[in-house]
C-alpha cells in the first residue's frame, strides 16, 4: 500500500491545514475528468488523512504488514523505540470536537 | 473549440444550454428556452414535440405521452396512437427535438452533449437515459446529477470555503445535495433525495381533492375518462402555479360532463391554505431528506453558507416557509431555477471540452453498491445479505474490492448479484444485474473470490469478479430490460425515430416550399433521392463503411434542415462518392 504522504507530496508531520490544501492543488492539477486514475489514488491518500481519526488509523493500520494485532504493536513498538512519533497525529486526536 | 451541449431533460419541462463566447446561455428559439417534455403524435400520425404536444394533450390525451422521465429504468411500453414506445424512446424524441434547436441557433451540427439526471437515479434510470441519449444521435460525454450541476453555476467566494445547499424540487424527482466550494474546486459531500416526489404529485393530489367533491356532489369520476382527467389535471395545473401568487384561485371548466342530459361545469375554488394541507405530508418527506444529507455529510445546519433552490416546485411559497424555518437562512434563486440545470451541464460540458471556467467537480455516488452474499441479516443467518463494496457518498470515479469465499466443498461457481440500496437485506435493494464466475477450481469451501467495483464519472459500474487462486475472470454484463433494449432493439429504435422526424421534417418543408429559391430546392430533391438510394446500399456495407455512411448522412441531413445550399451540395458530393464507391465494389 502507498503511503499516502508520499502520494499528496506530504511529510508525515502535515497539519490538517496543509493536508486539505495540498489536496485541493492536486486536485485542480490532475481533475477527475482529465486524470480518473491519477485523481482516484489523491483522494484514496487523502481520505486516509483528512481527520484525525483517519490519520492515527492509517499511522497505526497502514503498514505494509497490518492485517494482524502483533503486527501492528511491533511495528508501534518500533517506531516508539526509533523515536518516530507524529505528535501532530496524536495531538489532533484529543482535537477533534 | 468543440462545442458539448447541456441538456436538462425534466419530467415536465427540458432545456439546452451552451458555452458560447465564454458565457453560459440557455438557447431559445422565439424567446422561449424552455421545451415542455410532451410528445404526441396529431391526427395525421405526425410528431408533435413540446408546446404543440402539450396543447393537444387535453384533447387527445390516447396520443400523448407526459413525464416519461418518471419511467425512465422501467422495462415498460408505452401507448402513444397505435404504437408502443419504450421510456427510452419518447425521452429519445425529446432530445434530438433539443439538439436540433441547439443546431438551429448556433447554426452548425453539433454531436456531443452532457445529459443531467437527478442525483438519486439508481444505475437502471442513469442507463436508460444514456441510451435515449444515443437513440438522439448524440454521443453523451457526461451524465452529471442535477443539484451538482445547479452548484456549478454558482459564483463561489474566491476567499474561503462555502457550503452550500441544493434542493431541488422538479416536476417528478426531488434531491438534496450538500456542496462545498473551496479553491475553486467544487465537491459534492453528500446527496439524498426520491425520485418519484415532484410538482407532479401536487397536481395529482389537488386532482383527487377536486375529483373527489365532484363525485360527491354528481356522483361522477371525472377521473374515469382520459379526456376529462387531462382537462381537470391541466385546469389545477395552472391553479398550483396561480397559487403561488394568489390566496385563492377558482378553477372553471365548462361542460366537464353530463347528467340526464343537463352539461355539468367544474367550478370549485381553491385556497392556499386547502392547498398547503395537501402537499404537506410531501414537502416533510423533503425535509427528511435534507437532514439526512446534512448529517450524511458530518455538518450542522449553521455550517451551510447558502440554500440554493433549483427546479419549478420551489416557486411554492410553503417550501421557503418550511425550508427557513428548519435551515433559519435566507434562500438564493438567483440563477433561474427552472434553467440553472441545463447552464451548469453546459459549464461541465466546457470543462470537457477543454474550456477553462474556473471549477473543477468532485461528484460522488448517493447509493452504496454491493453484492449479494449468504450471511447476516438482522442478526440471522440469510442468502439476502448485503455486502456493501463501494458506500455511498464516496467521490468517483471509486475503485473498491472486496475478498469472498466459497461456502460448499468442489463448488463449481459462484452467483455474483449486484445490489444498489442502505438495507442490508437485497430484497429491499435495487437488483442492478447478475453474473456467475463458473468453473471454479475443484477446492475445499473458502476458495477466494475478489470483486472488484469500477465506478466511473457517469456512476455506471462495472464488476470484475476474480478466483484468486487461478486468476480466472469474469466480467458483469448486466442483464436487465435496459441492456436487453441496447442488444435487441437499439438499431430498430433508432430507425423509427429518423423517420418520425423525417417526416416532420417532410411536412414541415411542404408548408414553405414556395418560399425556398428553385436552386435549393433542387439541391434537397437530388439529396433526398440520394439518401434513399444511401439506405439500399448501406444494408450490406461493411461495419466500417456503415459507419461512414452513417457520419455523411447525418451530415447531409442537418445541411438539408439548415437549408443551406453550400453545405448540402458538399454534403451530398462527399455521400454520393462513397455510395458510387460501395456500388462499384459491390
Amino acid at each position: 500500500m502507498a503511503d499516502p504522504y508520499q502520494v499528496l507530496g506530504l511529510d508525515s508531520g502535515s497539519s490538517e491545514q496543509e493536508i486539505r490544501q495540498r489536496y485541493l492543488v492536486l486536485v485542480r492539477q490532475f481533475p477527475p475528468d482529465r486524470d480518473p486514475q491519477r485523481f482516484a489514488e489523491i483522494r484514496e491518500a487523502y481520505d486516509k488523512l483528512r481527520d484525525p481519526t483517519k490519520r492515527l488509523k492509517t499511522w497505526l493500520f497502514g503498514g505494509p504488514d497490518a492485517d494482524s494485532l502483533d503486527a501492528v504493536l511491533d511495528e508501534l513498538k518500533r517506531r516508539l523505540r526509533s523515536g518516530k512519533i507524529p505528535t501532530t497525529v496524536l495531538l489532533s486526536v484529543a482535537e477533534e470536537p | 473549440m468543440e462545442t458539448i451541449l447541456g441538456m436538462d431533460f425534466g419530467t415536465t419541462n427540458s432545456v439546452v444550454a451552451v458555452i458560447r463566447d465564454g458565457n453560459v446561455e440557455a438557447l431559445r428559439e422565439d424567446g422561449e428556452a424552455i421545451l415542455p417534455s410532451v410528445v404526441g403524435l396529431d391526427s395525421d400520425g405526425q410528431l408533435l414535440v413540446g408546446y404543440p404536444a402539450w396543447n393537444q394533450w387535453t384533447l387527445a390525451p390516447e396520443r400523448t405521452i407526459k413525464s416519461v422521465k418518471r419511467r425512465m429504468g422501467e422495462d415498460v411500453r408505452l401507448k402513444m396512437g397505435n404504437e408502443e414506445y419504450a421510456p427510452q424512446e419518447i425521452a429519445a424524441i425529446i432530445m434530438r427535438t433539443l439538439k436540433e434547436r441547439a443546431e438551429r441557433v448556433l447554426g452548425y451540427p453539433v454531436k456531443k452533449a452532457v445529459i443531467t439526471v437527478p442525483a438519486f437515479f439508481n444505475e437502471t434510470q442513469r442507463e436508460a437515459t444514456r441510451q435515449a441519449g444515443e437513440l438522439a444521435g448524440l454521443e453523451v460525454v457526461r451524465i452529471i446529477n442535477e443539484p451538482t450541476a445547479a452548484s456549478l453555476t454558482y459564483k463561489g467566494n474566491d476567499q474561503r470555503a462555502e457550503r452550500l445547499l441544493v434542493y431541488d424540487l422538479g416536476g417528478g424527482t426531488f434531491d438534496v445535495s450538500i456542496v462545498q466550494i473551496e479553491k475553486g474546486v467544487v465537491e459534492v459531500l453528500a446527496s439524498h433525495g426520491d425520485t418519484r416526489l415532484g410538482g407532479d404529485d401536487f397536481d395529482r393530489l389537488l386532482l383527487d381533492h377536486i375529483c373527489d367533491a365532484f363525485e360527491k356532489e354528481h356522483k361522477i369520476d371525472l377521473r374515469r375518462s382520459p379526456v376529462s382527467r387531462s382537462r381537470v389535471l391541466k385546469a389545477v395545473e395552472e391553479a398550483k402555479k396561480r397559487l403561488s401568487f394568489e390566496p385563492v384561485v377558482k378553477i372553471e371548466e365548462e361542460f366537464i360532463g353530463e347528467k340526464a342530459g343537463v352539461p355539468l361545469h367544474l367550478t370549485p375554488e381553491i385556497q392556499r391554505m386547502e392547498y398547503e394541507v395537501l402537499i404537506e405530508p410531501l414537502l416533510s418527506k423533503t425535509l427528511v431528506c435534507v437532514d439526512e444529507s446534512l448529517s450524511d455529510a458530518g455538518l450542522r445546519v449553521d455550517q451551510i453558507d447558502r440554500v440554493i433552490l433549483v427546479g419549478g416546485a420551489t416557486r411554492t411559497p410553503m417550501v421557503h416557509r418550511l425550508l427557513q424555518d428548519q435551515l433559519r437562512k435566507v434562500l438564493h434563486a438567483e440563477v433561474d431555477p427552472d434553467l440553472c440545470v441545463a447552464m451548469g451541464a453546459a459549464v461541465q460540458g466546457g470543462l470537457i471540452a477543454g474550456i477553462d471556467l474556473g471549477p473543477i467537480l468532485v461528484d460522488i455516488t448517493p447509493h452504496t453498491l454491493g453484492i449479494g452474499c449468504l450471511g447476516e441479516v438482522r442478526g440471522v443467518m440469510s442468502p439476502y445479505c448485503f455486502s456493501p463494496i463501494i458506500e455511498r457518498n464516496t467521490p468517483l470515479p471509486a475503485t473498491r474490492s472486496e475478498l469472498y469465499s466459497t461456502c460448499c466443498d468442489g463448488q463449481e461457481a459462484a452467483h455474483i448479484p449486484v445490489f444498489q440500496g442502505e438495507d442490508e437485506d437485497v430484497r429491499n435493494n435495487h437488483s442492478i444485474g447478475e453474473f456467475y464466475l463458473e468453473d471454479l477450481s475443484d477446492v475445499p469451501r473458502g476458495n477466494e473470490i475478489l470483486v472488484r467495483f469500477d465506478l466511473d464519472l457517469d456512476g455506471i459500474l462495472k464488476v470484475t469478479a476474480v478466483e484468486r487462486a487461478t486468476g480466472k475472470q469474469e466480467q458483469l454484463t448486466i442483464n436487465n430490460a435496459i441492456s436487453r433494449f441496447r442488444d435487441e432493439h437499439q438499431e430498430e429504435a433508432r430507425a423509427r425515430l429518423e423517420s418520425a422526424f423525417e417526416r416532420a421534417a417532410a411536412r414541415g418543408r411542404k408548408g414553405q416550399q414556395e418560399e425556398l429559391p428553385p436552386e435549393l430546392r433542387e439541391a434537397i430533391a437530388k439529396a433526398e433521392q440520394l439518401l434513399a438510394k444511401t439506405d439500399q446500399v448501406a444494408a450490406t456495407a461493411s461495419p466500417e463503411d456503415a459507419e461512414e455512411i452513417q457520419r455523411l448522412t447525418e451530415e447531409l441531413r442537418s445541411a438539408i434542415q439548415r437549408r443551406s445550399h453550400k453545405e448540402i451540395e458538399a454534403a451530398t458530393d462527399a455521400l454520393e462518392d462513397l455510395v458510387f464507391y460501395l456500388e462499384d465494389v459491390r
